[in-house]
Parts: C-alpha cells; structure tokens; sequence
C-alpha cells in the first residue's frame, strides 16, 4: 500500500478531462442497468419473464416506500429516489466483482449525489409550494433560526454524504487489510457483510433524500 | 484525501444521464404497465358490476315473474276451487233432486202398490163375498118373487122420473111392442095373473105380455121392455153389493 487509497485513481484522460476509476465503473453500471432494463422491456405488448416480473416488483416496492415516506404520488420522484436506490445498490455491491472498486468509496460519488438530493430538495419544494411559501419555512416559527435552518440543511448534506462515503470506504479498507494480512479467503466473510452494508446504504441513502424532499414538499416533519 | 472535481463533475452528469435512461427504459415502462393493468382491472371491474347490475336485474325480473306465477297460480287455484264448489253443490242439488225424486216415487209406488194390493185385495173380497152370496142363492135354488117384489116393482114405475116414463109410453106405444117379465123360477098362473093385472093396470101393456125363466137371475124379477130393463133381480143386487163393496173401499 505504496499509494493512497483516498487518491484520485486516473485511468487516462481524454483531452484535458482525466477519467478516473470511479467514473468508468459507474459508466459500466448505468450500461449494465440500462442494458437490463431495456431487455426486460424492449417489448412492452407481449408478457414479461421472470426478469421484467422482478424489475415490476422492485419498482412498485420502491414507489410503496417512497408514498408511504412522503405522503403523495410517488411517480413524480421516483426517478430520482429509483435511481439512486438502484445505482446505490449497484455501485455498492461492485465490491464483489474481482477488480472492481465502488465508485461510492470515492468522495467524489457521495458528494455529488449528496448535492443532487439537496438541490432537489430545493426544486421539489419550490415547485411544490412556491418559492416564497418555501422559503418562508427558513424563517419560522422565528426569524433568528435563519442561519441554524441553512446550517441543518449543509451539515445533513454534509452528513448524507459522509455516510455513505465513510462506510463504503471503510469496508473497503478492511477488506484490503484482512486479504492483505490473512490471505485470500479469511476477507469472504466481510465481503458477505460488504453485502449488507452496501444494501443498508443504499437504503439508509435514499430514504433520507426522500425524507429531505418530504419535508421540502411539506408532507414530513423533520426534527 | 483529495478531490477530484473533473470526477466530481461526471459523476453528476453521470447520475443524471442514469436516471434519464432508468425513467426511459425502467421506471415509464413500469408506469405505464401499471396503468395499463390498473385500467383493466377498472374494466373489470365495471364489466362485473355490468354482468353484476345484469344479474340483478334479470333476478329481478325472475322474482318478479316468480310473484306473477305465484299470483295467477293462486288466482287459477282460487278459480278452480270456485269452479269445483259450483260443480259439487251442483251435483250435490242434482242428486239431492234425484235422492228426492227416487224417494217421491218411491213413496208414490209403495203407495200405488198398497192402493193396488188393497184394491185387489178389496176386490176379492167383494168377489169372494159376491160369488159366497150367488152360490148360497144358488144352492138354495131359484126362488119365484112374491107379491112384495110385485109391489115394490109397481112402486118404481110410479117412482120413474116424467121424461123416463115418458120415454118409456112411446116406446109401448110401438106396434108389434112387448113386455117380458123374466123371473129365475116359473111363476104359476095365479102370479101371472096377478102380475099381468098390476103391470096393464100400470102401463098398459095388455096382452103384449110374456113371462119367461132364467136361473141366472138368481132371484127376483125384471121387466124387458123393447129399449129398456127395469128389473130387481138378486143377480143384479149382488153386483150392486160387490160394487158397493168396491166402491166403499175406494171410499175409505
């Protein structure tokens, strides 16, 4: 361990745009996601295998736990909420692929989803209630909560991102340092508990931003 | 630890390219298909409540001509029992004006019959009582009538209404016109004698008198005249007693 881990991993650049490793897994993983859905419904007029059956039951899973957090139609956010439980899960679970590292175990991935789920927060609220509506929120019940208000919004960001980050990263870490140590199958078990952990992430992930867009929209109270 | 913001800023367009492509090839066509079904299961179900509403009609409609079926049947029932009452009281009042009829001419029957067997009987008694009364006038012989018979004839001839015995001159009066006076035992000729006095010095007759016998007459006399009898022969009494004897048990 010659390098560090939390380094940039360029692959090449292309042009004056270094591409990292993160970026190229997370290509592989929106291809494979595309790749299986578009098999699954290429032909939406005839009946579906057993893979469109599983995509159908995840979906609705997905959108019953998204109304049952925000209390509307959960069709307008699911793309957003779907997507990123779905490439949570992917992006964590590529920790099991030999030679692949998860594009979450790079600050870079939880911030920048950490930033889309607080932008669209924002946008979702604003379009929900109207921008004075819902930014008069900022000001109650007293004017002087303003900057602890703004402060709660950046330090859960802050929080969501980390989250993510410091448990894909650490587990990582301790598997490296486990294969490293005790050689190559004593890590098994902690890959098997990577599972877990990456599954809970990505559930632990998108329930909060959904939890975050609920309150923006005004159907959550938030602590 | 260091960031890259070139990553950090694919990794963005990333994401959102990914969520462009899952609501394009996961999350519309799940959509859509979820839709898809819950419209048909909203045809469904307005088919069933249709085929539901149907069968709530035409179960209407069966109760309803289930209740007409049950009104005529009652209304046939009630009709037909009012027809079968009418027939038996009917046939009740005919064979009760039969029973009736029967038993009127039962009793007319019965009493013909006791009438006719009292009838008959009634007869042969006055025929016994007739024929007993000829033969015991029979055995005792013919008898010649005295002079009381004389009398009592003399008396029926003076007794004769004026038309009868008017009749009874012309038909004297006839030439060639007899009288016979018929007795069941000969008459001697002192009886003749006074006989042919009394009756010429009655109705004229004269010498066109003739006496003649016939034990038939059982007793007693009669005079012949050539369109008329007078007589009060035994013979004729008994007839007169049987029919007397017949007459008053009709009576009775």
């Amino acid at each position: 361990m010659d390098t560090n881990p939390l380094s940039p991993d360029i692959l090449w650049h292309l042009g004056p745009v270094p591409i990292s490793r993160p970026v190229v897994t997370t290509w592989g993983i929106m291809a494979l996601l595309t790749l299986v859905c578009w098999l699954a419904f290429r032909r939406p007029d005839r009946p579906g295998g057993a893979l469109r059956t599983a995509l159908e039951i995840v979906v609705e899973t997905i959108a019953t736990q998204v109304h049952d957090i925000i209390r509307r139609d959960p069709w307008p956010f699911l793309p957003l909420l779907g997507t990123l439980f779905l490439f949570l899960v992917a992006a964590n679970l590529s920790v099991i692929v030999p030679g692949l590292h998860p594009p979450t175990g790079h600050l870079e991935t939880p911030a920048v989803l950490a930033v889309i789920v607080f932008l669209s927060a924002h946008y979702f609220g604003v379009r929900a209630r109207g921008a004075g509506d819902y930014l008069r929120h900022y000001v109650q019940p007293s004017p002087l909560l303003l900057p602890l208000n703004i402060l709660s919004e950046l330090t859960r960001t802050f929080s969501l991102m980390i989250r993510l980050f410091g448990n894909i990263m650490s587990h990582e870490f301790v598997v490296a340092i486990v294969a490293f140590l005790a050689g190559l199958l004593l890590p098994i078990p902690f890959m098997l508990l990577g599972i877990l952990i990456g599954l809970i992430q990505a559930y632990i992930f998108t329930v909060l931003a959904a939890v975050f867009i609920g309150a923006a929209v005004g159907s959550v109270e938030t602590a | 630890m260091q960031a890259d913001w070139w990553t950090f800023a694919l990794q963005g367009v990333n994401f959102l390219v990914l969520v462009w492509l899952l609501w394009r090839f996961l999350f519309r066509p799940v959509r859509e298909v979820i839709e898809r079904r819950r419209q048909q299961a909203q045809e469904a179900d307005a088919r069933a409540a249709g085929r539901e509403a149907a069968a709530e009609e035409a179960r209407r409609k069966l109760e309803e001509e289930r209740a007409q079926v049950a009104r005529e049947r009652q209304a046939l029932a009630k009709e037909m029992d009012a027809e079968l009452a009418a027939a038996r009281d009917g046939v009740l009042d005919q064979a009760r004006r039969q029973a009736d009829d029967l038993l009127a001419k039962a009793r007319r029957s019965a009493r013909e019959e006791r009438e006719s067997a009292l009838a008959a009987a009634r007869d042969q008694v006055a025929d016994l009582a007739a024929d007993l009364a000829g033969r015991l006038l029979d055995e005792a012989g013919p008898q010649a009538p005295g002079d009381g018979l004389l009398d009592r004839l003399m008396g029926r001839i003076a007794d004769l209404p004026a038309d009868e015995r008017e009749r009874l001159d012309r038909d004297l009066a006839d030439d060639g016109a007899r009288v016979a006076v018929v007795t069941a035992a000969p008459l001697d000729a002192a009886a003749r004698g006074r006989w042919a006095e009394r009756l010429d010095a009655a109705l004229g007759v004269g010498g066109r008198l003739d006496f003649e016998t016939r034990p038939e007459i059982l007793g007693g006399a009669e005079l012949r005249f050539p369109h008329a009898v007078l007589g009060l022969t035994w013979a004729d009494r008994v007839a007169r007693a049987r029919d007397l004897l017949r007459e008053g048990g009709d009576h009775a």
